[in-house]
């Protein structure tokens, strides 16, 4: 083997090193570029002609600011005059390019100037960051969207109460978005005082009950309350860490609406009493001057009535619908005999002899409640029994004492109703609407009967089967119920 | 025969007056119809009837206001007065305000009747 002179050394390690660094500059996954003092781009690694979908060919004895967006252009010239005329190392900016194929690509740029031989070349590497970039605007996109739905969401650890949230949190629960940082104490504390006691029972029923789901006000400083609706649901964190995940809405305007509906009823069914009072007397007039023995003017004030009747109970459902919303549900609490109460409301139907009302009791329990409401709910009930169970002829009302509380039910031996339907009844305006538009009313029946027993502190339900009848009944407490209005 | 014992009915709905006048055409009362509840003081200081039946909700001033009046002045405070009301919290204005008797609209007017009957003797 022929002696190696130390220049040939030199140069072979040379050799060896520049190839070092084609092969790094060729496989790095970077995508990175050599350009020459006229920022002519000399050199493109694979992982660039990925990035831009442009050849080799194409992309070399071009200027990178070819393919940049056209924002960038004026800074990264600037940045390029700093290092090639005033010696600066190197430069970096985040700038945007342009793929071949139409698509921006968002880059992290750094280029650093160096010298081989006696010339200058400077050597770029672009990190693609666009991954990154759209994840932070589908985030800012989140963000507008839920502010746009006066919304947030939040997530909350419930083992060292941190709370994490979307941007607009603070905002729709009535903070300062310069306050501190957020903790749950914090978040249940903007609401007022009542409300905040209410949410941190509920809270404190985590994990437990595996849900929230709350409406509440805040104070906003100088703008007032504002209706907020809070909900989350548990969720598994890492290591059985307690997470809360939810939403915080604001809902006033929805409250407003909802208020402006029952300012609306309210006064409408008012307004309606005026003329159905004048009407019913005028019946009542006509009625006692008519003829004796007139059998077609007697019939035609009787249906007159009739329809006159119906007319009244329903705007007083409306009213009282309203009234309940509002919270205005009034109770005008004695003692009375609930047995009593229930012979009474079901006397006049007796009496008129088409549908037998058997009261089966045996005993004489004082309650302390509203007995023209409680006689309400009978009446609504023994009215459906009519209603929907017509061909049966016999309803019952029993009642019977639990010891704490006594429980009426009315009984029919009707169609019965589905299971899925009874889990409605109780909800406002549902109907039964089993056989079409057979069945008048608006379905506030069973929504007041519910208000006006939980108000007595009392329960309500119903046991039906399909084809075997129903029993409406409800629970009233003896001792004063715990919740007064 | 005494003189017939009056009433004075106060309702700002002219439908509602008629009607009244009308159910007590036959009764052995003098009617005084008011649609306006402005009058209904001066009324009774001046014409002192037997018995006062104001509706509630009034415009200016309402029945439960009048009946206040009435029953702060020593020379009416005394008359019965009955509030006809189509409101769900009439019964509890009305008792507040000093009324005698109540009655929800709409009425029966045997109802009314009765009741007139039974404060005015």
């Amino acid at each position: 083997m022929e002696p190696v002179t130390p220049e040939e050394d030199y140069q072979a390690k040379y050799m060896q090193s520049e190839e070092r660094f084609r092969k790094i500059f060729s496989l790095t996954s970077a995508a990175t570029k050599i350009i020459d003092e006229n920022l002519v781009i000399l050199e493109v690694n694979d992982a660039l002609t990925d990035l831009l979908g442009y050849t080799k060919e194409e992309i070399c004895g071009k200027k990178i600011l070819d393919f940049a967006c056209k924002q960038y252009i004026e800074s990264w010239e600037n940045l390029q005059h700093q290092m090639w005329s005033h010696g600066k190392p190197f430069f970096k900016l985040e700038a945007c390019l342009k793929k071949k194929n139409g698509d921006l690509v968002w880059v992290h740029v750094t280029t650093i100037v160096y010298i081989d031989g006696d010339k200058r070349f400077a050597y770029t590497v672009l990190d693609d960051y666009t991954f990154m970039k759209s994840y932070q605007e589908s985030e800012k996109r989140l963000n507008m969207s839920l502010k746009y739905s006066r919304m947030a969401v939040f997530e909350i650890n419930l083992d060292n109460g941190e709370v994490m949230h979307s941007e607009g949190l603070k905002e729709v629960i009535g903070l300062n978005a310069d306050q501190d940082k957020l903790d749950v104490e914090g978040l249940v504390n903007s609401f007022i005082a009542e409300d905040a006691v209410e949410l941190r029972a509920l809270f404190s029923h985590l994990p437990e009950e595996s849900s929230i789901d709350f409406v509440g006000q805040v104070d906003v400083e100088h703008s007032g309350l504002k209706w907020v609706h809070l909900q989350g649901r548990m969720e598994p964190g890492e290591n059985n860490a307690k997470k809360l995940l939810g939403t915080v809405q604001d809902i006033s305007k929805e409250k407003q609406a909802d208020q402006h509906k029952d300012d609306f009823i309210s006064i409408a069914s008012h307004e309606l009493r005026t003329p159905i009072t004048i009407l019913s007397g005028t019946l009542q007039l006509l009625d006692r001057i008519k003829p004796k023995d007139d059998v077609k003017v007697s019939g035609l004030i009787d249906q007159a009535n009739k329809s006159l009747k119906k007319v009244t109970i329903l705007i007083e459902d409306l009213l009282n619908a309203s009234k309940m919303n509002e919270g205005q549900l009034h109770l005008n609490k004695n003692l009375f005999n609930i047995v009593e109460a229930v012979n009474e409301c079901c006397a006049h139907i007796n009496r008129e002899g088409i549908y037998k009302i058997q009261v089966e009791e045996n005993l004489s329990i004082n309650i302390y409640g509203d007995a023209d409401r409680i006689q309400q709910v009978i009446i609504n009930f023994v009215n459906n029994a009519i209603k929907y169970a017509p061909d049966e002829k016999l309803i019952s009302v029993k009642a019977v004492d639990q010891g704490d509380a006594v429980r009426i039910s009315v009984i029919d031996s009707g169609p019965g109703i589905d299971h899925e339907k009874a889990a409605h009844l109780f909800d406002r305006y549902y109907r039964v609407d089993s056989k079409g538009s057979q069945y008048s009313g608006l379905g506030l029946g069973l929504y007041i009967s519910a208000e006006i027993i939980k108000k007595h502190g009392g329960e309500i339900g119903v046991t039906s089967e399909n084809g075997n009848g129903s029993e409406f009944w409800f629970t009233l407490p003896k001792q004063n119920p715990i919740i007064e209005i | 025969m005494s003189e017939n014992k009056k009433i004075l009915i106060c309702d700002d709905d002219e439908g509602i007056l008629d009607m009244l006048e009308m159910v007590f055409e036959d009764s052995p009362y003098t009617i005084i119809a008011e649609q306006n509840s402005l009058n209904v003081k001066g009324i009774v200081e001046k014409q002192s009837p037997d018995l006062v039946v104001l509706d509630l909700w009034m415009p200016v001033l309402s029945g439960d206001q009048v009946l206040q009046m009435l029953r702060k002045n020593p020379g009416t405070k005394e008359i019965p007065v009955i509030i006809i009301s189509a409101s769900r919290e009439g019964r509890q204005i009305a008792s507040n305000a000093g009324a005698t008797g109540y009655i929800s609209k709409p009425f029966d007017f045997q109802e009314l009747m009765n009741m007139v009957n039974k404060l005015i003797n």
